[in-house]
């Protein structure tokens, strides 16, 4: 009996093992299963659309999907850059553009070589969307199909600003009086996790004192690197010696810090327009979508920043693989499933799920369907003078940590603006 | 089956082999790779290696030289700090649980149940506990400003501590549990006859369970050694990436993996992890030798 079920229990695992060797050819049926990797995953906002394309999808095709979506952090994008190097990389992919995959630029199929194929791929994408600078590969041409753009401004609680009795942020005598008066009053004026996520006031404070011109730059060498970055990131102690930052902001969790921001104990936060502020007060939460305000972050100089210019821009979107490019069923069921993600219709599903805007001219979102704070996000786009992308996204990573890393000391004094860049410089060489 | 399953061998190389080969695979050719890695520069985890760099990794992780790594001397220091605390603490709350638990007649199942607990809950759900608990504006905060106390920034103002207390508290159960196994296994009749001559409470602890317990503690104190270089799951979620003086070996080494892409210089940090619990361990072994009794 004991020799049976030893053999028996050797038999399925030897089956488990195989199981695992599948091709992902569906056999004779001629159907597919393809691998797909997103960054609707976890609790991102779009999660739950996903899922319900990939259902209808393979309801409709009889093909099927194993869908390996986790929410994008650093940790997701070196994990998805290693599957590539080791030969497990996914069929489709949605990710970044920029200087993060520049190392995939090979393993991955660009869109004109893929509207060869089928002329309709992407046919809807806004040929300004396509051919931004950080969507261009070396050979100049778009890798990603974008669906749906981002902007990044300041989320203000308006009723604590109106238990203060502040202003609203418009500019930066008014956002100083903010601090004071949120400071006086015993609350966090703005929350963030310098030792977390730092990277929205890298950005910001360059914008502040530089505007839209100071973002168009990527310096390699000390010449190229405009005094307005080091004016810029001197904004981070002078908010710092403000008392605008919580007084652990070296040490909490960016968790922390959304936690100070949702439960009412600060004032502002500097986010994109896929932070997540609850609908409604029905689990118990603090601040909800009626009481959030979004406005630009501050000019320091309306001179040089003209106020109402915002951070935006297309920072990911759908990628075809090599591997399942070269894969002749494959090839038509992926091209199939992204059409199947990018039509206007589908764009404007996953921007009224997850904010952004259109990277189509045919999409139009239901606004009756956005919440309070995209439909702000909307209308701050359509105000805004400018909207720059962020230089972080076509800056050499190495020279980025080196900000991550030192921005607590450049927002407590212990190191120089000066110094941190001409450090970054020299990592941004490569 | 009789004697003769061990005159031949080939039964037994059989069942080791897969396991052999497991290990070979998913274990020694890793580690040996991984030394080769630390010598090339790799920036991207997955990618083949680079240019051959040498020891320049190492220099970073060697004190007191113009490329010392700052962070890495950190890590080392916190890490070395925390496996005293290991030693002392959890070895030693759990010996002395032990033996209270030991000398009751009623409820001991109550009590291993109630300090076995902890380990049972993940690390990650612990880490986010204490961090809610130690927030500027946590629970224990409100307590100490509500007694007229300054807020405490527990993370800054008292790091080691904020990252030793939960890591030992939870793993007191594990050698709570090792340490009543090995209490469970000294013998009545030894202890009786103790008793007769006179040796009770703590005189029968010094003189008889300690010395029969040896082998034990020697067990824990070499586990606890080598756990706290692998300590990383509940200071990772503790302690933003960025916050340098949190670093541990464990957690840096994956800093540099993940967040910085630095996947040589992680990979040699491996390798000094590695190296320092060999150490470490034969250096604790020398000291408490093991004894058959």
């Amino acid at each position: 009996m004991k020799r049976i079920l030893a053999m028996a229990t050797a038999a399925l695992l030897c089956l488990c093992c195989l199981t695992g060797c599948s091709s992902g050819d569906k056999g004779g049926e001629g159907k597919v299963s393809l691998k797909v990797v997103t960054q609707f995953g976890g609790d991102d906002p779009a999660a739950g659309l996903f899922t319900t394309m990939i259902n209808d999808w393979k309801a409709e095709t009889g093909n099927d999907i194993t869908n390996d979506s986790a929410k994008a952090d650093n940790v997701w994008k070196s994990r998805v850059i290693a599957d590539f190097s080791t030969g497990a990389e996914p069929d489709v992919l949605f990710f970044f553009n920029g200087t993060v995959v520049q190392p995939l630029w090979d393993k991955l199929v660009d869109v004109p070589t893929i509207q060869a194929e089928d002329p309709e791929y992407g046919k809807n994408i806004r040929e300004s969307v396509l051919t931004v600078d950080n969507n261009l590969n070396g050979e100049g041409k778009p890798v990603s199909l974008p669906i749906k753009g981002f902007a990044e401004a300041l989320f203000c609680n308006q009723k604590l600003f109106d238990e203060v009795g502040a202003n609203l942020p418009t500019d930066w005598a008014s956002l100083m009086d903010a601090i004071q008066k949120f400071k006086a009053a015993g609350k966090i004026p703005m929350s963030v996790s310098l030792g977390g996520e730092p990277h929205y006031y890298f950005d910001h404070t360059i914008l502040a004192i530089g505007g839209a011109e100071a973002m168009n730059h990527n310096p390699k060498t000390m010449e190229e690197l405009p005094q307005s970055w080091v004016e810029g990131l001197g904004l981070l102690k002078v908010l710092y010696d403000a008392g605008a930052f919580p007084t652990d902001t070296a040490s909490m969790s960016n968790e922390d810090s959304r936690t100070y921001f949702l439960n009412g104990s600060a004032a502002m936060y500097l986010d994109g327009s896929w932070f997540s502020v609850p609908a409604d007060d029905t689990s118990g939460a603090q601040v909800t979508q009626k009481d959030i305000k979004v406005v630009a972050f501050p000019s320091y100089t309306t001179s040089e920043n003209e106020p109402g210019t915002i951070i935006s821009g297309f920072s990911s979107g759908w990628y075809i693989t090599r591997k399942c490019w070269n894969d002749e069923k494959k090839r038509a069921a992926a091209i199939d499933f992204i059409k199947y993600n990018t039509t206007d219709e589908a764009i404007a599903k996953y921007v009224e799920a997850a904010g952004g805007f259109a990277a189509s001219d045919g999409a139009v979102a239901d606004e009756s369907a956005l919440d309070n704070v995209n439909r702000q996000f909307i209308q701050l786009l359509k105000d805004a003078p400018a909207t720059p992308m962020t230089p972080q996204d076509i800056m050499e990573k190495s020279a980025f940590e080196i900000y991550l890393q030192n921005a607590t000391a450049l927002a407590t004094g212990k190191r120089t603006p000066a110094d941190v860049l001409k450090e970054m410089v020299e990592h941004n060489k490569t | 089956m009789g004697p003769m399953i061990y005159k031949k061998k080939w039964p037994a190389i059989l069942f080791l082999a897969p396991a052999f080969v497991f290990m070979l695979i998913f274990l020694y050719y890793p580690f040996f790779q991984n030394i080769v890695n630390s010598f090339f520069n790799i920036t991207q985890l997955g990618a083949p290696a680079g240019d051959y760099i040498g020891f320049e990794n190492y220099l970073k992780i060697i004190p007191g030289l113009s490329t010392t790594d700052p962070n890495m001397m950190t890590a080392i220091k916190n890490t070395l700090l925390l496996m005293v605390c290991t030693v002392v603490f959890q070895v030693g709350i759990a010996l002395v649980l032990a033996l209270l638990v030991d000398s009751i007649r009623r409820g001991s199942q109550v009590f291993r149940t109630l300090f076995f607990f902890p380990i049972v809950v993940s690390a990650t759900a612990l880490g986010l506990l204490f961090n809610l608990l130690l927030m500027t504006r946590g629970p224990i905060n409100q307590i100490i400003e509500s007694l007229g106390g300054e807020t405490i920034i527990f993370r800054e103002q008292f790091t080691f501590l904020t990252m030793a207390f939960p890591v030992v508290w939870q793993y007191v159960g594990f050698y709570f549990v090792i340490l009543v196994t090995g209490l469970n296994n000294v013998s009545e009749d030894v202890k009786e006859a103790a008793e007769i001559d006179g040796a009770t409470g703590l005189k029968q602890v010094r003189y008889i369970t300690l010395p029969l317990l040896r082998n034990v503690l020697i067990t824990c104190l070499t586990l606890s050694i080598t756990g706290a270089l692998k300590v990383f799951d509940m200071p990772w979620v503790m302690f933003p990436p960025y916050f340098s003086d949190a670093y541990l070996t464990g957690t840096y080494m994956y800093y540099q993996t993940f967040e910085k892409s630095n996947v040589d210089y992680a990979a040699a940090i491996a390798v000094f992890i590695v190296v320092l619990g060999i150490l470490l361990s034969q250096v604790s072994k020398l000291i408490f030798k093991e004894k058959d009794y």
